[in-house]
């Protein structure tokens, strides 16, 4: 019962919790005024150092115009402030924001904006819809922290986000964020163009894959390209990185993954309160966002993709944070070594557990035959069928001057294994051969088989004199 | 007195009828945004300029109506872009007689439709011309895309390249967007802002407004265009065509 | 040729009283022709020479157009409860085909309404696109007659310059209230 009654007092105090600080937001005093500082993606506008909520005016000029997709090909952006995705707007919880949205002349098309940090009708879109070479001014207070994407919300709204038309606005908790080293902005966004992935020239919008969520191109920061090469983000071995991941969409969710890293902290959704601490994949909804911080240990090119793989390597969802400095083994060895690996049949070169005890031969004449068979499954490989060997790899055993008549020497070869120079019908070879974990009864059959087959001879060699001379496996 | 003699005198002066008109049947046509009964509603035949009006023939309108010069116009028409790309009161862009005219008011478009004894036409007439009986729909919403797809180029087309539809109309979609009589009437309606809100009860009445296929970006595209202007708003490519009755 | 004088004409009335000169942004730079509600031929711009509080609305309305009425008439009693200064107040009706003047007078009277400082103006289709065009309210008019319309009260100073214009409910009227009290009655 108390326990009940404890369980619900505490959930009340939290939601007390949760409308006081909205309420707290909307009568925190609002001190002087500032220009926005924005910024352009990878980069965001340095932390908020203020203890208090003032005014914030931020200019966004919309600008529609022709830019690089991917390689060869370009699309007519629409955008916040020239580039996809808009600027990076930071703020903190409490600030007045009086946002002005200006529509370029140029343009020919009507904008609006709606930011999710906004409490109000259509998050400012239905206070901000501009005609070409004309302005809206609104201000919103931002009641809640988290980092919040804006989009451009006018009918046809899939059309004005698939092309370009999205941003993130960060408003920071009044305690502020963890520090961190280095701090970056991604955007994903799906592009539809009519002509496939890779094909040249201005592409046109297409509404049909719009429609159909088939895009061509799934990008980060607007094209592909954008996080690659010149363009890789990068720090420093130990140093922390924030990624501020947006989604755009219009259509797909993104399963953003640092191939290499793992997330320390997600502050999934973008929220500011509740993280998630050892993060491989964040799901980042079309709309929405996530943070992360990692530290770096290792030097490298970690590549930033949407997991949902053919995204990342077929449609250009694919980035890179290129990191410099000291290697550290212990974390990462990187190769150590490179070996042969030969597995064939019964015969592996360490055999673990049993294995299955062939019949014995009566004879000569049955070794031959049983011979065949171990020679098939554990020498052909290398040896070849008719024990012609490979030139320069696998010495011969057809009329072979190392076999010779020395049987004691083929015993030791095959129960010991052989490596270094050995020269055989006058060629040098210079391998490895394993020892073989065969028992005595198949070693006689295939040596009598080797001896017995393309003029070496004809001897016979029996499971005692193997017993006899076997010898232990080299190293 | 001496006012409305001139007036009369360049009445007089005026070329009637400066562009030609094609004459459209009456019928019924499924507006874009479907009101409350959801019936296709019925256009009366009226009569279209082919074209929208060029930088030409509004030389010859503010030429014989001084108080639509760029210098003259009261603030309450025409903000202070308007014709904004021509040099002076009377000279539009060199060697573009064709173009169509931009940076116009809607309070200048009405003005001029009125000296011809005409009208701007009402949004139901112009979707009506522009469906075109549904002739060729898919080729025009392509045209749209199209359109929508390229940034302003440095240069209007001139209205002699537009080709004709089926109801003898040229150039509705590709040149300019193009001022209607009830142009707000598209903000009344759907909210289009907030699709489905009333907008916190401040609409009286036309609540249950959709529009008929939300795949049709296009058409969306035109009425959100359409929203966003105030009458006295000019912008670099808005344009405009009169409408007029059937002659009796 | 004769109607497109008339045309031309309407369009560009020229305003018969004070000498100085309409401001640009004036409202009454508007031809437009209206009839009050005793039928008599009202231009725009008689109306010039004190603030005039106004709305566009219809007869028939039943949602928004009531509170508008009453809120204007709230700014009314507040108004003339302080101060002697005039103030027009009028209602612009969108209704061009039923809200006849002996309407129009009827609803007055309905709604106690004086007449002293009220006008109730019916006007032709293309007079009441412009006055709404001009004071950015929006509105449509369907086959059946149903007017759907945004909602403004506007306050246009003594010139005929709009300078101030409720778009949020506001039944008290106070920003508008306020508004006219920095308002001076001639030439501002």
């Amino acid at each position: 019962m108390f326990k009940c009654l404890a369980v619900l007092a505490s959930l009340a105090l939290a939601g007390q919790a949760w409308s006081a600080t909205r309420d707290q937001n909307i009568a925190d005093p609002v001190e002087g005024v500032e220009n926005a500082v924005l910024a352009d993606a990878p980069l965001v506008p340095p932390p908020i150092t203020r203890k208090h909520a003032t005014k914030v005016v931020v200019h966004i000029e919309v600008k529609e115009q022709e830019g690089k997709l991917a390689d060869g090909v370009t699309y007519t952006f629409w955008t916040f402030g020239g580039k996809v995705p808009g600027k990076f707007i930071r703020v903190r919880e409490g600030d007045l924001v009086e946002l002005h949205l200006d529509n370029h002349p140029d343009n020919k098309m009507p904008h609006n904006i709606d930011l999710h940090a906004v409490i109000g009708p259509g998050g400012g879109a239905a206070s901000t819809l501009t005609a070409p070479g004309h302005s809206s001014v609104f201000s919103f207070k931002a009641l809640n922290p988290g980092l919040y994407v804006y989009h451009c919300a006018t009918a046809p709204v899939a059309m004005h986000v698939a092309n370009g038309m999205y941003g993130l606005i960060l408003v920071e908790p009044k305690e502020g964020l963890p520090k961190v080293d280095h701090e970056y902005y991604v955007m994903q966004g799906d592009f539809y163009t009519q002509g496939a992935n890779g094909e040249k020239g201005l592409q046109p919008f297409s509404m049909e894959k719009a429609i159909s969520e088939k895009p061509e191109y799934v990008v980060f920061n607007g094209a592909a390209g954008s996080l690659t090469g010149d363009n890789a983000l990068t720090a420093k071995v130990g140093e922390t990185v924030r990624l501020y991941v947006g989604n755009g969409g219009p259509n797909l969710t993104s399963s953003f993954h640092v191939i290499g890293e793992i997330f320390d902290t997600v502050w999934p959704e973008g929220n500011t309160k509740a993280t998630a601490k050892n993060v491989q994949t964040t799901m980042i909804p079309a709309g929405g966002s996530a943070f992360m911080d990692f530290k770096i240990n290792v030097p490298g090119t970690f590549i930033i993709v949407d997991h949902s793989l053919t995204r990342a390597f077929n449609r250009g969802a694919l980035g890179q944070l290129k990191v410099s400095g000291e290697e550290n083994k212990l974390v990462y060895s990187g190769k150590i070594s490179d070996e042969v690996y030969l597995p064939e049949g019964a015969g592996v070169r360490t055999a673990g557990g049993a294995a299955p005890v062939p019949p014995k031969a009566a004879d000569k004449a049955g070794r031959i035959k049983l011979g065949e068979e171990v020679f098939k499954s554990n020498c052909m490989a290398c040896h070849q069928e008719n024990g012609q060997g490979v030139p320069e790899a696998f010495p011969p055993l057809a009329k072979s001057d190392y076999l010779g008549s020395d049987k004691v020497k083929a015993i030791k070869t095959v129960t010991g294994g052989l490596q270094g120079k050995v020269t055989v019908n006058g060629q040098t070879f210079d391998g490895v051969m394993p020892a073989w974990s065969l028992s005595d009864e198949e070693i006689a059959e295939v040596l009598t088989y080797i001896y017995n087959n393309w003029g070496n001879g004809g001897a016979d060699v029996t499971s005692d004199e193997v017993k006899a001379h076997r010898v232990a496996p080299n190293d | 007195m001496i006012k409305e003699g001139l007036l009369l005198l360049s009445a007089a002066a005026l070329p009637c009828a400066a562009a030609d008109m094609a004459t459209l049947p009456g019928g019924n046509y499924s507006p874009f945004f479907v009101r409350k009964a959801a019936k296709p509603v019925a256009v009366a035949p009226f009569r279209l300029d082919t074209t929208p009006v060029t930088n030409e023939e509004f030389l010859n309108f503010v030429t014989t109506h001084p108080q639509w010069r760029k210098s003259a116009v009261p603030r309450i028409f025409a903000e202070p872009g308007y014709l904004a790309h021509w040099r002076d009161d009377l000279t539009p862009p060199g060697g573009r007689p064709h173009q169509p005219v931009t940076n116009i008011s809607w309070f200048a478009a009405g003005a001029y439709c009125a000296a011809q004894g005409k009208t701007l036409p009402s949004t139901d007439q112009w979707e009506y011309a522009l469906t075109d009986r549904g002739r060729d729909a898919g080729a025009v919403r392509k045209q749209i895309l199209a359109w929508y797809a390229v940034p302003n180029g440095a240069e209007l087309a001139s209205v002699d390249d537009a080709r004709p539809n089926g109801y003898g109309v040229a150039g509705l979609v590709g040149l300019v967007w193009e001022w209607t009589s009830d142009f707000s009437a598209a903000m009344a309606g759907p909210e289009l802002r907030n699709v489905g809100d009333k907008n916190g009860g401040l609409f009286c009445g036309g609540g249950s407004l959709g529009a008929k296929d939300a795949a049709d970006y296009a058409s969306f595209m035109r009425y959100s265009f359409r929203a966003s202007l105030k009458a006295s708003y000019v912008t670099a490519n808005l344009g405009f065509r009169c409408a007029s009755e059937l002659p009796r | 040729m004769k109607h497109l004088v008339i045309f031309c004409a309407l369009l560009f009335a020229l305003p018969a009283l004070p000498e100085t000169p309409l401001p640009s942004d004036s409202l009454y730079h508007l031809g437009g022709h209206w009839t009050d509600q005793d039928g008599h031929d009202t231009p725009l711009n008689t109306l010039r020479g004190q603030p005039v509080v106004l709305a566009m609305a219809y007869t028939r309305c039943k949602e928004m157009c009531p509170l508008t009425v009453q809120s204007m008439q709230r700014i009314e009693a507040d108004w003339f409860r302080r101060s002697s200064m005039p103030v027009r107040f009028a209602f612009f009706s969108f209704d061009w085909v039923s809200d006849t003047p002996a309407r129009l007078k009827d609803y007055a009277v309905n709604h106690r309404i004086e007449l002293e400082h009220w006008g109730f103006y019916q006007g032709r289709e293309p007079a009441v696109r412009e006055l709404a065009a001009a004071l950015g309210i929006s509105f449509l008019r369907d086959e059946a007659g149903e007017i759907s319309h945004s909602y403004a009260i506007t306050l246009l100073d003594a010139d005929g310059v709009l300078i101030y214009q409720q778009t949020g409910l506001q039944p008290d009227g106070s920003d508008i209230l306020a508004k006219l009290a920095t308002v001076s009655s001639s030439g501002k």
